[in-house]
Parts: C-alpha cells; sequence; structure tokens
C-alpha cells in the first residue's frame, strides 16, 4: 500500500518535472525561432498577409468629350482627386472611396447670337463644375508588393454639378446632385521596395448624365488623366 | 488604425469644404465685357410699312413698382442718339398728336433683389459628430441685397392700335451690365442694340 503510494507520487513528481522539462524546450525551440534571422525574412510582408490601407492624391489633366466638349471647348487643369481604399492581400483586388473636384471654364469673345425673334450681344464665360463622390473597385496585375502595379478601376456613385453660361454678368444653366460613372486605368509604382510611399499615373472616362437642351448638352462627359503620389499603410 | 481613420476623414471633411468654395469666374471681366444686349422682335411685323414715330422727350425711371421721369444729360444723350438712328433708318420723328406709326419709349428700370444666405460653421463635422466629442454651431444668417439698373427700350405699333387696347409691343431692347449709363461710352452702348437689328428699317 505504502509503496504503490510512493510509486504514484514518484510518477507524479516526474510527470510534472516532465512537463516543466516540455515546456522549457518549447520555450527554448521558440526563442530559437525568433532569434533564427533567416527565419524572420522568410516571413511575408504585412501587405501580403493583412488588408491594407491606401489613400491617393492627384491632379491633372480634364478633358471634355462629347456634347459638353463642343460646349466648353477647352480642357483644364483644375482636375483633383483623393481616393481612400482596402487593399485585399491576395486576390489582386481593392475598394474603396475617391472625391474629386473638376472645374472647367471658358471666355468666349463677344458674338451676337440670335434665337427665333430676337437676339443677344454678349461675352460668355461658361463653367462646368463638378464634385463627384464615388465607391471604386479595382483588379490589379502582379502581387500588392510588385514595384509596378498596373490596376483597372471602375466606380459609380454621385455628384454634384453645375453647367453655367454667363451672358455678361446674366447667368444661365442649371445643377443638381447626378448619377456618376468612372471606368479607368493607370499603374502605380512604388518608390522603394516594399515601401509606403508610390507615384501613380491614371486615366479615367467620367460620365454624368446631365442634360441642358438649350446649351445643346446631352451628358457631361470627360476624360481626366492625372498623376499624383499614393501613401500605403498597414 | 481607428484614430487614423477619424483622422482620414477629418482630412476628407476639411477637402471638402476647401473645394466647396467655388472661383469666380467673372471676376477678370472688363467693363465692356460686362454689358449685354438683348433685342426681342414681333416676327410677324414688316418694319418698312411704318413711315413715322414719336418719342417722350424724358427717359422713365422704374423703381420698385413706382414711376418717375428723368431729364438728365445722359438720358438727353440717349435719347438724342435714338433719335439720330431711327432718323438714319428712315423713320421721321413727328409729335403725338400727329397720329405716329411706332411709339418708342426709353426707360431706366432698377430691380433690387433680397435675398437670404446662411453661413454654416465649418468646424461643425460633416456627419454631425467626431470622436473628440460632439459640438455644432448653429448657422448664422445674413441678408444680402443686389440692384441692377439697365436700360429699358420699347417700340409700340400705334398705326394698327384698336382704341382702349394696349398697343402691340413690336421691338424691345435691355442692355444690362456695367458702365451703360456712362456719358463716354453711352452713344456705342445705344448703337449696339441697332446694330443687331438691321431689319428695323424703311
Amino acid at each position: 500500500m505504502m509503496v504503490g503510494m510512493k510509486i504514484r507520487k514518484v510518477k507524479t513528481i516526474s510527470a510534472i518535472v516532465l512537463c516543466f522539462m516540455g515546456v522549457f524546450l518549447a520555450n527554448i525551440a521558440e526563442a530559437q525561432q525568433v532569434i533564427d534571422r533567416p527565419q524572420l525574412f522568410k516571413r511575408e510582408s504585412p501587405y501580403l498577409r493583412y488588408t491594407s490601407y491606401r489613400v491617393s492624391l492627384t491632379g491633372g489633366l480634364g478633358v471634355a468629350t462629347g456634347s459638353l466638349g463642343d460646349f466648353m471647348a477647352a480642357n483644364t487643369f483644375r482636375n483633383y482627386s483623393l481616393a481612400v481604399d482596402f487593399v485585399f492581400p491576395k486576390n489582386n483586388m481593392s475598394v474603396g472611396f475617391a472625391i474629386g473636384s473638376q472645374y472647367f471654364v471658358n471666355r468666349l469673345p463677344r458674338q451676337v447670337y440670335e434665337y427665333d425673334n430676337g437676339a443677344i450681344s454678349a461675352v460668355q464665360t461658361r463653367t462646368v463644375t463638378a464634385y463627384p463622390i464615388t465607391l471604386t473597385g479595382s483588379y490589379h496585375v502582379g502581387d500588392v508588393n510588385a514595384r509596378v502595379r498596373p490596376y483597372v478601376q471602375a466606380g459609380l456613385g454621385a455628384a454634384f454639378a453645375e453647367v453655367a453660361n454667363y451672358y455678361g454678368m446674366l447667368s444661365t444653366g442649371d445643377n443638381g446632385f447626378k448619377f456618376v460613372a468612372q471606368g479607368g486605368a493607370g499603374v502605380r509604382v512604388l518608390l522603394s521596395k516594399t515601401g509606403n510611399v508610390g507615384l501613380e499615373f491614371g486615366a479615367t472616362y467620367q460620365h454624368i448624365p446631365f442634360k441642358i437642351e438649350s446649351e445643346g448638352l446631352s451628358a457631361a462627359s470627360s476624360i481626366n488623366a492625372r498623376v499624383g503620389l499614393f501613401y500605403r499603410w498597414w | 488604425m481607428k484614430v487614423k481613420f477619424q483622422a482620414l476623414i477629418l482630412g476628407v471633411t476639411v477637402a471638402m469644404i476647401a473645394t466647396a468654395c467655388a472661383p469666380d469666374p467673372l471676376k477678370d471681366l472688363t467693363v465692356e465685357e460686362t454689358q449685354v444686349f438683348i433685342t426681342n422682335y414681333e416676327p410677324t411685323v414688316n418694319f418698312a410699312n411704318y413711315q413715322t414715330f414719336s418719342l417722350a422727350d424724358t427717359v422713365y425711371v422704374i423703381q420698385n413698382q413706382q414711376t418717375g421721369v428723368s431729364t438728365s444729360t445722359q438720358d438727353y444723350l440717349a435719347l438724342d442718339r435714338i433719335t439720330s438712328t431711327m432718323t438714319q433708318r428712315g423713320y421721321k420723328r413727328v409729335t403725338r398728336e400727329a397720329k405716329p406709326d411706332l411709339g418708342v419709349s426709353v426707360a431706366r428700370i432698377r430691380e433690387t433683389q433680397t435675398g437670404l444666405v446662411a453661413n454654416y460653421n465649418p468646424w461643425n463635422s460633416y456627419w454631425g459628430y467626431t470622436g473628440g466629442g460632439g459640438f455644432y454651431y448653429p448657422p448664422t444668417y445674413s441678408y444680402y441685397q443686389t440692384s441692377e439698373t439697365y436700360w429699358y427700350l420699347e417700340m409700340v405699333d400705334l398705326k394698327n392700335a384698336t382704341n382702349g387696347l394696349q398697343p402691340k409691343v413690336v421691338w424691345n431692347a435691355q442692355i444690362r451690365g456695367n458702365g451703360i449709363f456712362d456719358a463716354a461710352s453711352l452713344t456705342n452702348v445705344i448703337d449696339n442694340v441697332f446694330k443687331q437689328s438691321m431689319y428695323l428699317k424703311k
């Protein structure tokens, strides 16, 4: 009875010792894994492991197209976009939103505009303003850390848009919230390998259904070519 | 990450407010470029059928639903120029008693508009609440008043007028913008509405 108890005690003690030994060894093994530098560098970049964030600020040329091109007959460099994206690590996709600001202006020299039973002589100042807010989705070629990463993008949203035609100082035109559809492509270039900052080049076609019959406008469409910088973090 | 996102949202809000201040496209217009000449005519009328016209020797001043007359130097300049242009176009000026075919009147119309504008505080959060604590400043309101004075020229058909009925307006012109009452440019300003109405001749 006594012997049996002794043996059981020894067994318990040895089990505890073994257990401690095991934890100790495991600790050593784990510590070795952390210290092992080559092993550390074999770990995937956080951008490949987690959803990361990207903000980009771009600006550049805006070209009015279609009936808006006929109405404006001018390009603009007052064309900016701020975009924020969630960049997914595995599937080459990102989703986000973009806020834009576009302003076209053109001054036409004095001219007599004839109509059915009269005429107006005036210097016309034509302006088109749009502040689009869109939800965007992008598909990229190459993985998240590729130095050069081309992409295609589509966006849907709403814009506050205004088309104004000033005869001297008398204004005519229309404004309001309109639907916006965008489609574009571009490329992002990281300034350093697996870095946070990069250059962005892209072009977007933007369609806003904005009809003003008196100005012969069927839609306010434009092509926006922008360059800028992006910053990403995780 | 949460903190960063709030900063981002705040930044976006600031950017939106900044872009909402649209530029003034008209600030670089010269005085001459602000001038607008509008003419309307009755297309069924043949202006060659009229022989004579009468013109009051004062300018009507219409302001806040009140009507008066004015005989300043600039008014005489305008009336003289209209008379000489009409004469050049082949019409003879006669007195009202001589039953003129056309009645020409010249008016200065002053229109005043009053509006109300709300000044929203730009420090209000766009979504009404930020993590830093919900604060809200109510908007302040201010009135603005704009007034514009412009020339209004009108020609009525007295030849075919029926007794007791308003005579038909066959031509009118509005001259609007800056500098349209300056004596130096008045002749040119008056001429412009006739230049774009070449059908107005005998």
